[in-house]
């Protein structure tokens, strides 16, 4: 059965739906046996670029509102063709017909009829991923000199719309406008030609854990469940990862510097003690460390790990390829025995870790999850979280509780006696309280909100 | 008080804590006579806010000594011992609720919606308007993925422009906005710009959402009229949002469809106390996530929330926008950045926590002051006057000549008017000591002039608030008499001081007739005792240049009103400034402290003072 033990269940059944945002190709079966890095699913595309028709420029008349509605040919959603009418209208006393053209193969997406403008987004699927313009042919300048009249240079970036080059023309000013999105590979000089290569978006994910895939979800990826252990932090940064095991600090009250952080650790979990330094963060992702687990590290280390204040919100969509989870909170605080116990055991193991964090609406805490060697029936993880949580009250005589606040933050205990009057404490607050016997036999009085029950 | 109502049970469901109050007729008045709090129950896994309303309902009844609900049904109304005659309520929980505006023109229209979602109660996500730098793109995609409860639009005056009203509509439509609650439901926008685009908003819409089109809330740029849709986005509130949260169509049966944002409440009863006081009033209410900053100046009633600003979730973020030695410089000891980080970190992860030391509390206050200060600041720009408007008097266009502000509001908010500052939340109404709170007020609004501060004993303001809507007398008696804790009265020149000389003389006829007279030395805090009831007469002569309310110079005749800790003299100038010297700042913070006997004497070394706590 299933055990809770403070930030430990020794045993649950953890299940994860494993999916890309955009559809693609799911690479496995259900029933396969997968480890964290085996692909499960991903899509390789080319963005689609927004093109905006403006149809009094195209048609040369002014359209009121109501105007639009009747020269549309198209509504929103329709796919349309390059070329391709999208509206239409007869102007003069020998009824014209002017046409606003699509300008690329792709859906109607919006018409503002307010403007008078049309959005048609390219179809992703045909668009090229890369573009050759003829400027010189454009421009009507000689391909030698089209360097000249460019804006821009090999490696810049362009956005699709704006002026690529200009040249003297026959009426003023002559404009060469890009044709898309993207980054200029190439300027000829030889052909007059640019070359603009648009960027491509390409997602996949992994199984983050070990285990067997459950479900197939066509197109998008794969629900994967396996009966592991289950460790929860209270803080971390970076996403997922995983590695095996190394324990590289010999008690839970030791400091993790860089002189810890060696070549051969590159790509497993360290496990440290009490603190991890920024010396030790940044070495380990020079290394190619995996993750770190610690009890505890300086706030200010992290933001100048990561180069930014770490605000409320959630963690974890950093762009950092260690992961870091703090057990315990920030500043030196020793790892909880029991978890640097645990760990220790299983060194050499490959663990998952995921440092997403969000305190409110929702919590979302980091983790260490250790796969178990056999497929007992456990209690999924969700459940035996929600129960926890149900169960959280006040303590009872003989209760074992841990102290989260200072003084004496990370202490454990029990509690001897509960007060039937609140305690007054040093800042002359009265609390309630539960006088709690720590460890080392000295008795001290704690406010109720300060324990963590166990 | 109405001859029907002799009690009420009012609760406020937060985001962490519901809290039940009663309030009873007794030997002819109205008074607070029992409380309970329960945590709420809105999110997982108990999904049901009954839950945490009933109990603390029941720990209310437990202090009270007789039944209010029996078998899960509130009794109402009272029949002997048993039951109240009114049940009413107020939410702020799952989020509260969350809107979007949209306007035509960043600082007139949208501006000015955002005023009313504000005044409603709201969480104001996002504030869409033509002029805002995004593509039409962006904007669409930011509408798809707020997930607003309601959206609020406004634009255009009512001879004004139209396409450019139907194009902000259009964007809307784009976006088939969706509900975060409740997969059917059609998010209601209620219109309040030109009335003549009305029809346009509706065919442009009304596919994807329900139109709801009340009065122009801008019908010409010199008019601001934002009480007709805060009332539409309120009664949408009810209807919509509170109907689909899990639990509420209970608590809507027991307040006979009653229920107010909490903001709304706070405001009412501000509201109220600038009526009934003639004054100028400016309130806080500083949470676990946000602060709303709330003003009644001129009559003029404006809401502001900062909402990363708090003292449990968001606490590193006031560390972060205010910076850390911001925070730091209101401490009387000496403590790293480094330190400060972590205290303060460990707070967020586990925002339940007591400070049990005083160094910690200490750090608290600190923190607190800061979240204020930001909060009020960012509350100062959004209480401005009307964009585009043309001030009127001759006096007001050579100024505006001068200041080239023609075209863009300036804060209402002087604080040499201002006559009262009120705070809630938890960590004013609980601190150890009032004059701890009346410090952390004075510090974190720097009130100018003679200015009485208040805060909330029990933080039950929400709860008069939404009772004052139907019961005000009972409301407000409750609210002078129970709520409302007078701290005492400010006075605080204007000027830049000097050590030790005087900015102000002040001559003073005590509540025992005797005369008293104490000058305000620069630097330095005087304590006057003046306790709560007891008034006393002030002529006020402030030194050349210095201001204390009717211009530099001048003299001033004024009330100090007493309270919890007196009449303070602050002599530190406006603003405050800290020396440079780290020795003299935490000589000088130390002083302070000790003026107004704001904490313990012992212990207040700093860092590694003595832990546990005792009888």
């Amino acid at each position: 059965m299933s055990r809770a033990e403070g930030q430990i269940f020794e045993r649950v059944r953890i299940s994860r739906k494993r999916v890309i945002p955009l559809p693609g190709e799911v690479v496995v079966e259900a029933g396969d046996r997968v480890c964290p890095s085996d692909l499960i699913a991903r899509a390789e595309t080319v963005p689609g670029d927004p093109y905006i028709v403006d149809l009094q420029n195209e048609l040369g008349v002014r359209l009121t509102p109501e105007q639009v509605s009747k020269v549309m040919l198209k509504r929103v959603g329709d796919r349309v063709l390059g070329q391709e009418p999208l509206a239409r209208t007869e102007v003069g006393p020998f009824r014209e017909v002017r046409e606003a053209r699509s300008p690329v193969d792709g859906v109607v997406e919006f018409i503002s009829h307010a403007y008078a403008r049309v959005l048609v987004r390219e179809d992703a699927q045909k668009a090229a991923p890369v573009v050759i313009l003829n400027v010189a042919r454009k421009l009507d300048v000689a391909p030698a000199l089209i360097r000249a009249y460019m804006r821009y240079r090999e490696g810049d970036e362009v956005r699709q719309g704006t002026i690529l080059a200009d040249a003297p023309g026959g009426l003023g000013v002559e404009y060469c406008y890009a044709p898309a999105t993207g980054v200029i590979e190439r300027i000829c000089t030889r052909t007059g030609t640019v070359t603009i290569v648009r960027p491509s978006k390409s997602a996949q994910v992994d199984a983050y854990i070990e285990g067997t895939v459950k479900e197939i979800y066509p197109e998008k990826g794969a629900l994967v469940e396996t009966t592991a252990a289950y460790v929860q932090g209270v803080f971390g940064l970076g996403f997922e990862n995983h590695g095996p095991l190394r324990v590289v600090a010999r008690d839970p009250s030791e400091t993790l510097d860089a002189e810890d952080i060696t070549p051969d650790l590159a790509g497993a979990v360290v496990v440290g003690g009490a603190r991890v330094t920024l010396e030790a963060m940044r070495k380990a992702l020079h290394e190619g460390v995996a993750g770190i687990v610690s009890g505890g590290a300086d706030m200010e280390d992290l933001v100048s790990l990561l180069g930014r204040d770490i605000v409320v919100g959630i963690t974890g969509q950093e762009e950092l390829d260690l992961t870091i989870v703090l057990t315990e909170g920030f500043g030196s605080m020793p790892m909880a025995e029991d978890v640097f116990e645990f760990l220790r055991a299983a060194e050499g193991r490959t663990v998952s870790v995921n440092g997403s964090t969000q305190v409110r609406a929702g919590v979302v805490r980091p983790e260490i999850i250790l796969p178990l060697d056999d497929d007992e029936p456990a209690d999924p993880l969700e459940d035996l979280l929600a129960r926890r949580e149900a169960e959280k009250g006040e303590p009872t005589v003989g209760a074992k509780v841990r102290i989260v606040r200072n003084p004496k933050f990370g202490r454990w205990g029990t509690v001897v006696s509960m007060p039937s009057e609140p305690v007054r404490f040093e800042t002359e607050a009265l609390l309630p309280a539960a006088e709690v016997e720590l460890d080392d036999g000295s008795r001290v009085f704690v406010p109720l909100a300060n324990l963590e029950v166990f | 008080m109405s001859d029907r109502i002799r009690s009420v049970l009012a609760i406020d469901v937060g985001s962490t804590t519901t809290k039940a109050i009663v309030v009873e007729e007794r030997d002819g008045a109205c008074r607070l006579v029992a409380r309970g709090e329960a945590p709420t129950t809105v999110e997982a896994p108990q999904e049901d806010v009954m839950i945490g309303v009933r109990l603390a309902a029941a720990r209310a009844e437990a202090r009270l000594g007789r039944r209010l609900v029996r078998e899960g049904r509130l009794i109402t109304p009272q029949v002997g011992d048993e039951g109240v005659d009114l049940f009413v309520c107020t939410s702020s929980a799952g989020g509260g609720l969350q809107m979007t505006v949209a306007g035509l023109v960043k600082t007139m229209t949208a501006e000015s919606a955002e005023r009313a979602a504000l005044g409603a109660g709201a969480v104001v996500m996002d504030v869409i308007s033509l002029d805002d730098a995004r593509m039409v793109l962006e904007r669409i995609r930011r509408l798809q993925e707020l997930r607003p409860d309601m959206i609020l639009m406004a634009g255009g005056t009512d001879d004004g422009n139209i396409s450019h009203v139907a194009a902000v509509a259009e964007y809307i439509a784009a976006s088939r906005p969706r509900p975060r609650l409740g997969g059917d439901y059609r998010v209601p926008l209620v219109y309040a710009g030109n009335q003549r685009a009305r029809e346009y908003v509706r065919d442009a819409v009304g596919d994807v959402m329900d139109v709801y089109v009340v009065p122009n809330i801008r019908p010409t740029l010199e008019e601001e009229d934002l009480e007709p849709a805060r009332r539409e986005i309120h009664r949408l509130f009810l209807e919509h949002v509170m109907a689909r949260a899990p639990g509420y169509r209970n608590l809507l049966e027991w307040a006979k469809n009653v229920i107010e944002p909490t903001p709304m409440a706070v405001g009412k009863m501000m509201q109220m106390m600038a009526e009934a006081h003639q004054a100028n009033v400016v309130g806080v209410d500083i949470g676990g996530a946000t602060t709303d900053v709330f003003s009644v100046i001129d009559g003029r009633f404006h809401r502001s929330v900062s909402a990363n600003l708090g003292m449990s979730y968001s606490t590193v973020n006031v560390l972060a926008e205010a910076g850390p030695e911001n925070v730091a410089r209101w401490l009387p000891f000496r403590i790293s950045v480094r330190d400060l980080r972590n205290l303060v970190a460990n707070k967020m992860v586990r925002p339940t926590t007591l400070p049990a030391t005083l160094e910690e509390l200490l750090i608290e206050h600190a923190v607190a002051r800061e979240a204020i200060r930001l909060s009020y600041e960012h509350h100062k720009e959004i209480a401005v006057t009307l964009k585009g408007v043309q001030h009127v008097g001759t006096f007001d266009k050579l100024r505006d000549l001068f200041r080239q502000e023609t075209l863009s509001g300036r804060s209402i908010i002087e604080p040499l008017t201002v006559n009262a500052v009120i705070g809630s939340g938890g960590v004013l109404s609980h601190a150890p000591r009032r004059s701890q709170a009346m410090l952390l007020l004075m510090d974190a609004f720097q009130p100018e002039g003679v200015t009485g501060l208040y805060v909330d004993s029990v933080f039950m303001m929400p709860h008069l608030g939404v009772l004052a809507e139907l019961e005000p007398e009972m409301a407000f008696q409750v609210f002078e008499t129970d709520c409302l804790v007078p701290l005492g009265t400010c006075v605080a020149p204007k000027a830049r001081p000097r050590p030790g000389r005087p900015l102000a003389t002040v001559h003073m006829v005590m509540p025992d007739g005797s005369r008293r007279t104490e000058k305000v030395l620069g630097g330095e805090m005087t304590v006057i005792p003046l306790g709560p009831g007891e008034k006393a007469h002030l002529h006020i002569v402030p030194v050349r240049g210095a201001d204390v309310g009717a211009g530099p110079g001048r003299r001033v005749e004024s009330e100090a009103v007493g309270g919890a800790v007196g009449l303070v003299l602050d002599g530190r100038g406006r603003p405050i400034v800290f020396p440079e010297r780290e020795d003299e700042r935490l000589a000088m913070v130390a002083r302070w402290l000790e003026s107004l006997e704001a904490y313990p004497e012992t212990e207040r070394a700093g860092p590694g003072g003595a832990g546990g706590g005792g009888r």
